[in-house]
């Protein structure tokens, strides 16, 4: 059975000058349609790569996939060529919303150059239908005055606006798959809440997939169903959101939860002041591990299924099931 | 009584605006625009409020990197308002800064020797194997393995990097600390413990801190006292429990009701506010906040509000509570 996305046993490593080094070591997930699926992670932990992996767009210089899959519908993203990448995938089938709205905008284009550029390539518009395409891309984002902001440059607009410009550019041909690599990094609480709800209220009118990148688990708790924990490029646990927020079994699951600040009262646990050498072909998180036991130096753990589609990498979570 | 630290009355920061003409009235940023507050001394200030309502102008004022358009401000007594440059290096030495990003603030070809010495060399004339030695130590305050010292910023994590940052701040151990979103910029875990080390030295040394953040359950977690402000003037404040599990002011229940928590379970329970913070040129007559609140009434487009006295130490501005 195969499922609306689809990543299989994807590795992906980079030259480096000490060699080549894997990042990311991705078992499996899956996406339906019309799914949001939460990816959580400290920085570094192999997030943006992924993303960038599904769009075809790693430096091809460096990166060297190893193997694996990455499938829409089937189709094998990896094997396509740039070309087909381009002019059927990126922009249209698939498209994504970068980390930070403040730079991912041209400071020297105006709005509607830059929404008008996606339209003309993908969809060959001109004119007049053109300028009303964009304006109702702006619209769908819920900006008010559309037609006077498509003649503003970037600066002009405030953090929340341009996260919505860059949503409406990166919906405007009709995607049905959506990267966003954190949304509301650098925004407000109160405009991040804003932009939450206009991505989930897309999501439902438009029937399209997300894939929302965080390094918070409050923020994935609201929006997903269905949640995926990487750490150092490996998926430690996955699962759907309530299970995973209440009956975690990963130490890390646990040690991004509890390294929430919660009152006064209660103190900050944080299992990472743990530091080990690591161990070359054992858990990846036995160096800061507080519960680690001895067969974690020995074997990787894979992901075993717990309960239902609740998934855990971890040798503590499979003695307990036993 | 008690001694208050920092006292600050009236505070008003204006920054002109270019005009394209002229002729035509200049026109002001009221950036802070009458601020009274009161540190005591061993306090956690908490300073929440939206970018652009003033809080990072409010602390560079109360440091004299920007000098005030009107009001007073003491620091131990002292009046500091219109104090020399040379005058304020002494009492530069009290009070400290901790930036936002420890990418930025620590100069990527200085030794870390150098980035946490500098303050040692300025004002107590460390040099040689003293100024190592101190650094050293201090480096082993914020939990920095002292090989550290001959390390450039670029071979640390973020998370220490922003230790580095507290030890440059702490080598001349002053009174006040003032942490400009000391987290924002770095992981859950790391930030979990910088904010263990920040209680930690608080304890140690008998800081005083003021927090500005926009993570709240940082600022409930580490402050005794939460101020909230909105375009340039405070809109409440209290003691820390009282104000984040019984906010009075709309502002501040809407600030709060829209942290995505895990305790919250789906999107509609995230409260969004209408609209842009209005522009701190043109300000919205009566009370400031009337134009996105939405519990507004007729009386707040006309008259701003004044403070009312809620509990012991808490109050807000706001029409709502005078008329109950």
């Amino acid at each position: 059975m195969s499922g609306y996305f689809e990543i299989n046993d994807l590795r992906v490593g980079f030259r480096t000058y000490e060699g080549e080094k894997q990042v990311l070591n991705i078992e499996h997930i899956s996406i339906d349609r019309g799914e949001t699926f939460g990816l959580v992670g400290e920085s570094g932990a192999g997030k943006t790569v992924l993303a960038l992996a599904i769009l075809n767009l790693l430096p091809a210089a460096s990166a060297i996939i190893y193997n694996g899959e990455i499938c829409l519908e089937g189709e094998n993203l990896l094997t396509k060529t740039q070309e087909e990448m381009r002019e059927i995938y990126r922009g249209k089938r698939i498209s994504m919303i970068f980390q930070d709205p403040m730079s991912t905008l041209n400071p020297v284009f105006t709005v509607g150059q830059q929404l008008g550029k996606v339209l003309q390539h993908h969809r060959g518009l001109k004119g007049k239908e053109l300028v009303s395409k964009s304006i109702d891309a702006l619209e769908m984002v819920k900006l008010p005055d559309a037609s006077s902001i498509l003649n503003k440059y970037p600066h002009e607009l405030s953090g929340g606006q341009r996260q919505r410009v860059i949503i409406a550019i990166a919906l405007s041909c009709d995607a049905e798959f959506l990267i966003a690599d954190e949304p509301t990094r650098n925004l407000d609480v109160t405009i991040q809440a804003g932009i939450l709800k206009l991505i989930d209220e897309l999501q439902r009118n438009l029937n399209i997939s997300v894939l929302f990148i965080a390094n918070n688990m409050g923020l994935v708790n609201v929006t997903c169903k269905n949640i995926g924990i990487l750490y150092n490029g490996k998926l430690v646990e996955t699962g759907p959101s309530h299970q995973l927020i209440n009956h975690h079994t990963h130490p890390y699951t646990e040690a991004l939860i509890s390294a929430i600040p919660r009152s006064k009262e209660e103190k900050l646990k944080f299992a990472s002041a743990i530091i080990r050498p690591e161990v070359a072909g054992g858990c990846p998180y036995y160096s800061r591990c507080a519960q680690a036991i001895e067969v974690c130096t020995q074997k990787n753990p894979i992901l075993q299924p717990i309960s239902g589609t609740h998934q855990v990498a971890c040798f503590l979570a499979y003695r307990g099931e036993q | 009584m008690n001694q208050s630290l920092v006292t600050i009355e009236g505070l008003v920061k204006y920054f002109p605006v270019r005009s394209s003409s002229l002729i035509s009235p200049k026109k002001w940023i009221k950036a802070v625009d009458g601020v009274d507050l009161d540190i005591q001394a061993g306090e956690v200030i908490g300073l929440v409020g939206e970018s652009g309502c003033g809080k990072t102008t409010l602390v560079n004022v109360l440091l004299r990197l920007e000098n005030p358009t009107a009001g007073a401000i003491f620091f131990n007594g002292l009046d500091i308002t219109h104090l020399s440059q040379k005058m304020l290096r002494k009492i530069r030495k009290d009070i400290q800064i901790v930036f936002q990003d420890p990418f930025w603030s620590l100069n990527p070809r200085m030794l870390i020797r150098d980035v946490v010495g500098e303050p040692l060399i300025v004002h107590q004339k460390l040099s040689g194997t003293e100024l190592v030695t101190k650094v050293e130590q201090l480096l082993e305050m914020v939990g920095l393995p002292r090989e550290g010292v001959y390390k450039y910023p670029h071979e640390f994590s973020g998370g220490q990097r922003q230790r580095i940052a507290i030890a440059r701040a702490l080598a001349l151990e002053p009174k006040l600390l003032v942490l400009d979103e000391p987290t924002s910029a770095i992981d859950i875990l790391s930030q979990a413990q910088i904010l263990d080390l920040l209680a930690q030295l608080k304890q140690k040394f008998g800081l005083t801190y003021i927090l500005i953040s926009h993570d709240l359950s940082v600022v409930n977690y580490m402050s005794d006292r939460i101020v909230v402000m909105y375009l340039g003037k405070v809109v409440e404040e209290g003691p820390a429990n009282d104000v984040f599990h019984s906010p009075v002011h709309p502002y501040t229940q809407a600030l709060f009701n829209a942290i995505p928590d895990i305790s919250k379970s789906c999107l509609s329970d995230l409260q969004t506010l209408e609209g842009n913070l209005p522009s701190a040129i043109n300000l919205p007559t009566g009370c400031r906040f009337h134009t996105r609140c939405p519990k507004k009434m007729d009386i707040c487009s006309t008259l701003e509000p004044n403070f009312t006295q809620v509990a012991e130490k808490h109050r807000a501005a706001c029409h709502l509570l005078s008329l109950s």
